[in-house]
């Protein structure tokens, strides 16, 4: 209802979210993005005994957070689903390099990788409880 | 929700003849909420004090998914829900900006129980026994299950093995050593008794209009069959478009059934296949046989699974590690429905 008084403000530029093409752009990584995952030997045994079904709506939040969409995920709810994990560098990095994979897969601009990946790396610590 | 706030909220109502949500929680205790335009259900149950579980806000996370019994749910609400929840009701509340009054739930309303007369029971050698029964205006879709009772109270839950619109109601009870259920479906239970039955219920679910066009891959070990014989007739006598292949797992060739049956189709449809894989062909003669480890055929028989719709039944350890297999081979999750048979503790 208030548009015809918005027209009057500075359009601001498309968020990170918006540019990459929003929730269809979560729907087109979540598939590609977990399945480099699961075969990452390096990772894969995390998700062993896992139910794939709820796994899934986690790994869709987690990419709708690096894309800078709509998230409620707090550094308080990474410590504590990933503190049992005994994670290290090698994990995080394992996480980061498959992200980064689905996005050249995807053909998203340099640019906003970087622009991901800072995202990524901003809860780091959460998830390697330091 | 004491009696005088219920009167003024009430009041509230038929003055403005604002909208109301109709709010039932877990426990069943309810809460009448009204709705403001252009606030989401979500919002205006969170403001009203009223406790959901909600996290993202905007429709990806699914945490606030609610069930609705009663009134008009906007469309946009069911964005990304599965056919047979939407059936069921289930919306979320934070993209849910409706206009009239709704009745809401926070878990899924458990579906009508009734009586059903059984017409016939028939024990196979494989050691499954083949319920049939007759229950007036019962509607599901190919691939839910129901709750059977019997006369002493035991429930369990039981795929429905024929196809919607069918005159009988199949199931196929597996005998269990020592089982309850089965143990009295075997020695005790014959037609004209009469069995309480709850349904239908669950997700795994074949629609004609969702799948028609894609390719089926149906997995199945034990009585994961009854479902998927369901989803199998349906989608040929609906006339599906793509092709469809039926894989069953075994130890022995003694322990699979309807095998005659089911080749019999693939001789009516050129588009339906069956197979059967056994670790050990204890009897001889099956059509359609191979002797093989389920996985690792249909690892090599079916490498590329990116078109294909897939339905996996039966046991869990069976269900979750092909979910597993058939994602690494390209299908999307989306695209995986699957139907774990849990045992019952006794």
């Amino acid at each position: 209802m208030f548009n015809f008084f918005k027209k009057k403000q500075p359009e601001t530029p498309p968020s990170l979210y918006e540019k990459i093409g929003g929730e269809a752009a979560v729907n087109a990584a979540v598939d590609l993005f977990y399945r480099k995952v699961l075969s990452d030997d390096r990772i894969a045994h995390f998700f062993d005994s896992i139910d794939m079904d709820s796994q899934h709506v986690k790994q869709k939040a987690f990419l709708t957070m690096v894309f800078g969409g709509p998230n409620s995920y707090s550094g308080k709810d990474m410590r504590a689903a990933h503190a049992h994990m005994n994670l290290t560098e090698e994990h995080f990095n394992a996480v980061a390099e498959n992200l980064i994979a689905t996005l050249k897969e995807l053909n998203v601009a340099q640019e906003d990788i970087d622009s991901i990946v800072t995202i990524a790396l901003s809860v780091k610590d959460d998830v390697l409880n330091k | 929700m004491r009696p005088t706030e219920f009167i003024s909220n009430l009041f509230t109502t038929l003055l403005q003849k604002q909208p109301v949500v109709h709010f039932r929680d877990a426990a069943g205790e309810r809460t009448q909420v009204p709705i403001i335009k252009g606030r989401s259900l979500l919002d205006s149950l969170l403001d009203a004090g009223v406790s959901v579980p909600h996290s993202c806000r905007s429709g990806l996370c699914h945490s606030c998914a609610l069930y609705c019994s009663n009134g008009a749910l906007p469309s946009a609400s069911q964005k990304g829900i599965k056919d047979a929840e939407k059936a069921q009701g289930k919306f979320l509340s934070c993209l849910c900006m409706p206009d009239t009054s709704l009745s809401v739930h926070l878990s899924t309303p458990l579906p009508s129980t009734r009586t059903a007369t059984l017409d016939s029971v028939e024990h196979l050698a494989s050691g499954v026994s083949i319920l049939k029964m007759r229950v007036t205006d019962f509607a599901f879709t190919a691939g839910q299950f129901c709750n059977l009772t019997n006369a002493y109270g035991v429930t369990r839950s039981y795929s429905i093995a024929s196809r919607p619109g069918d005159e009988h109601l199949e199931f196929h009870v597996r005998h269990v050593e020592q089982g309850h259920f089965s143990q009295w479906v075997r020695s005790q239970l014959k037609a004209g008794d009469a069995l309480s039955i709850q349904g239908p219920m669950g997700n795994c679910c074949y629609t004609f209009s969702a799948h028609k066009d894609r390719p089926l891959l149906l997995a199945g070990v034990g009585t994961g069959l009854a479902p998927l014989y369901s989803i199998v007739c349906d989608a040929l006598y609906s006339g599906h478009l793509a092709p469809i292949t039926l894989v069953l797992g075994a130890k022995k060739t003694s322990q699979l059934y309807y095998t005659q049956a089911l080749v019999a189709l693939t001789k009516k449809f050129s588009q339906f296949n069956v197979h059967f894989c056994v670790q050990d062909d204890d009897e001889s003669g099956t059509e359609n046989l191979v002797e093989a480890d389920l996985y690792q055929w249909v690892k090599t028989s079916y490498p590329e699974l990116a078109q294909y719709t897939v339905f996996l039944c039966g046991a869990q350890s069976f269900t979750r590690k092909m979910q597993r297999q058939c994602f690494l081979a390209g299908a999307s999750m989306n695209d995986i429905f699957h139907d774990s048979f849990i045992p019952a503790t006794p």
